[in-house]
């Protein structure tokens, strides 16, 4: 991704860092509408800053829930969140207890 | 934890936004998005139970919506394959030919265009003609003087009859409408009968109504459209200019005389002209068969003398109906064969000097449809079926035909420029425009642009410093550069 990254992608990529790997929690930590938050992770994925992979489907049918698609920031994303760093001050995550736990 | 099923608006809301979203990628999204609500439901105790809640869910799923609609926009496949196609040629005369269904529609279906050709090419009515008068000052025409019309009309040997008519601009008001500044006529009570027009509805004036129907009045089509096309309007009274007309007829869609559709006709009182004795108004008439117009203008000179001899000057013209109304076809069907003549020299000395027939046949195709756009435009909206040689037109038909003439060379200029930045084998529109050349030293090599075929089948170069004859390269390219264009050439025509 060249540029800069905009305020929405550095706090969604700040989230991911911070430890909250799926969309939901995302949202939920960020406060960010998801309307908002999968675009955002689309672009970031496509620039390369972050990279994604599905759960196995056994792990979710042993939760009994739907299947996740887990986030991780790339080496590239790590030194463009510390440039961005420099710019935003971003908001603290807070992570639901119940999120939290999951 | 168990699954909860999302309520049904938000399972509407995720199907319809999965729609938007590229067949590829579906199934992943959808999954996504059944996670994100099946959490989002979990997380809250008791969700989608309530209707506050159920609309809280609902909002969260139309930001699904908004992600679809990004997706949508993203896929630079489902995009490029209509750009590509808007860039082929077929596009381009596709475009002037719905530009012209889009005139026909607008007009009636070329109601004008029909009727000045109809008059050019239909059959001769050679008895209808106009009089006037040649003027004193630089032979300029002018009317004649409604006493003339109606002592020729008495005593000519060489007229079957005759009939004045006024233009002018009125008020007129009805029941449901009140308009200001609307063409109106006043015409002599033989005008309908002379020119053979048939009403709609109702009938037309007839002689008797000059004793028992004066405040009489017909209505134009167009205006009676516009009160609704009423077939109840006969009897009813309208305004013109404050006094009050009774409705007797309504005039067919296809009466025209002269490019003017007055709103409202009414009779031509010739008493009232009586104290304007140099007043003059338009005035038609029907010759007897076989006279020619000559020998009627000679027999009329002859009784206008005898009218107002100190009108010695004053020179009576008969022109048949024909000649006039035929008139914008004979002025302006050399103007576009002329335009389109152009581009077919352009087409042939490109066959001639490279060999490329169907560029050129392309040229020509495009130019006729574009011209035609412009003189049909011209002819339905513009006032080109008014070009005649009467009086009251004049300013009209002059605007319309230098606004032909100058829209012509536009749409010529445009034509060109369009054909020089097609690709010279798939005559594709060219793309990625790319301004090239350094400004320090633009002075002594002009700056000039580079245009990619979509398909990949070449590069132009266009040097834009050289006005009077601009200088345009091509440099084909081979296949190896084609998967540069890959998408566009994939999902080209």
């Amino acid at each position: 991704m060249t540029g800069a990254l905009t305020y929405i992608a550095a706090v969604v990529l700040h989230s991911i860092r911070s430890g909250q790997r799926y969309g939901f929690q995302i949202m939920a930590a960020s406060g960010i509408p998801s309307g908002t938050v999968y675009p955002a992770l689309r672009r970031l994925e496509k620039g390369g800053l972050i990279r994604s992979q599905w759960e196995k489907a056994a792990v979710a049918r042993a939760e009994q829930r739907p299947i996740r698609k887990y986030y991780q920031v790339t080496h590239e994303g790590e030194s463009a969140l510390a440039e961005a760093g420099k710019r935003y001050r971003f908001p603290e995550m807070e992570v639901a207890p119940r999120e939290a736990d999951r | 934890m168990r699954f909860v099923r999302p309520p049904l608006e938000s399972r509407l809301l995720l199907w319809a936004a999965s729609v938007l979203v590229p067949s590829a990628l579906r199934a992943d999204w959808r999954r996504e998005w059944d996670g994100e609500v099946w959490w989002w439901i979990a997380t809250r105790p008791g969700a989608a139970r309530t209707v506050r809640q159920r609309l809280a869910l609902a909002g969260h799923c139309a930001g699904a919506i908004r992600d679809a609609i990004c997706l949508w926009f993203e896929d630079e496949d489902r995009l490029g394959g209509p750009r590509a196609a808007l860039r082929r040629p077929g596009a381009c005369l596709a475009a002037g030919l719905s530009l012209i269904a889009s005139i026909g529609v607008l007009s009636g279906g070329f109601a004008n265009t029909r009727r000045s050709l109809r008059a050019a090419f239909g059959p001769p009515d050679s008895s209808l003609a106009i009089l006037s008068q040649t003027g004193p000052f630089m032979g300029q025409r002018i009317g004649v003087t409604p006493l003339k019309v109606a002592y020729w009309d008495r005593h000519s040997a060489s007229l079957r009859g005759t009939a004045v008519y006024a233009w002018y601009r009125s008020t007129i008001g009805s029941d449901s409408l009140r308009t200001s500044d609307l063409p109106a006529a006043k015409v002599g009570a033989r005008f309908f009968s002379l020119l053979g027009a048939q009403p709609q509805i109702g009938r037309v004036f007839s002689p008797d109504d000059l004793q028992s129907c004066r405040l009489c009045a017909v209505v134009g089509y167009d205006y009676w459209k516009r009160l609704g096309a009423d077939r109840g309007i006969i009897g009813r009274t309208i305004t013109v200019d404050g006094r009050p007309f009774r409705v007797i007829g309504v005039l067919r869609k296809d009466f025209w005389f002269l490019g003017e559709r007055p709103a409202v006709w009414s009779l031509f009182d010739v008493g009232m002209w009586a104290g304007y004795p140099g007043a003059t108004t338009g005035a038609v008439c029907r010759l007897k068969a076989g006279m020619p117009p000559g020998a009627v203008e000679q027999q009329l000179r002859t009784l206008a003398r005898e009218v107002a001899p100190r009108e010695s000057g004053a020179w009576v013209t008969v022109t048949p109906l024909d000649a006039i109304v035929s008139r914008p076809v004979a002025s302006l069907g050399p103007l576009f064969i002329a335009f389109a003549g152009l581009a077919l020299l352009c087409a042939l000395a490109g066959l001639i000097v490279r060999g490329e027939a169907i560029a050129g046949a392309f040229l020509v195709s495009k130019t006729v449809v574009f011209l035609s756009v412009v003189f049909l435009a011209g002819f339905e909206f513009g006032g080109a079926a008014s070009i005649t040689q009467t009086g009251g037109t004049t300013a009209a038909a002059g605007t319309a035909f230098w606004w032909l003439i100058v829209a012509g060379c536009l749409s010529l200029r445009w034509v060109w420029n369009d054909q020089r930045k097609r690709c010279r084998r798939c005559l594709s529109r060219l793309m990625l425009p790319v301004r090239i050349g350094e400004g320090a030293r633009m002075l002594l090599e002009p700056a000039g642009t580079e245009m990619a075929c979509p398909r990949g089948h070449g590069v132009l170069f266009t040097v834009e410093g050289d006005s009077i004859a601009p200088r345009d390269r091509w440099y084909p390219l081979d296949a190896t550069w084609r998967d540069l264009f890959a998408p566009a050439a994939k999902t080209s025509l």
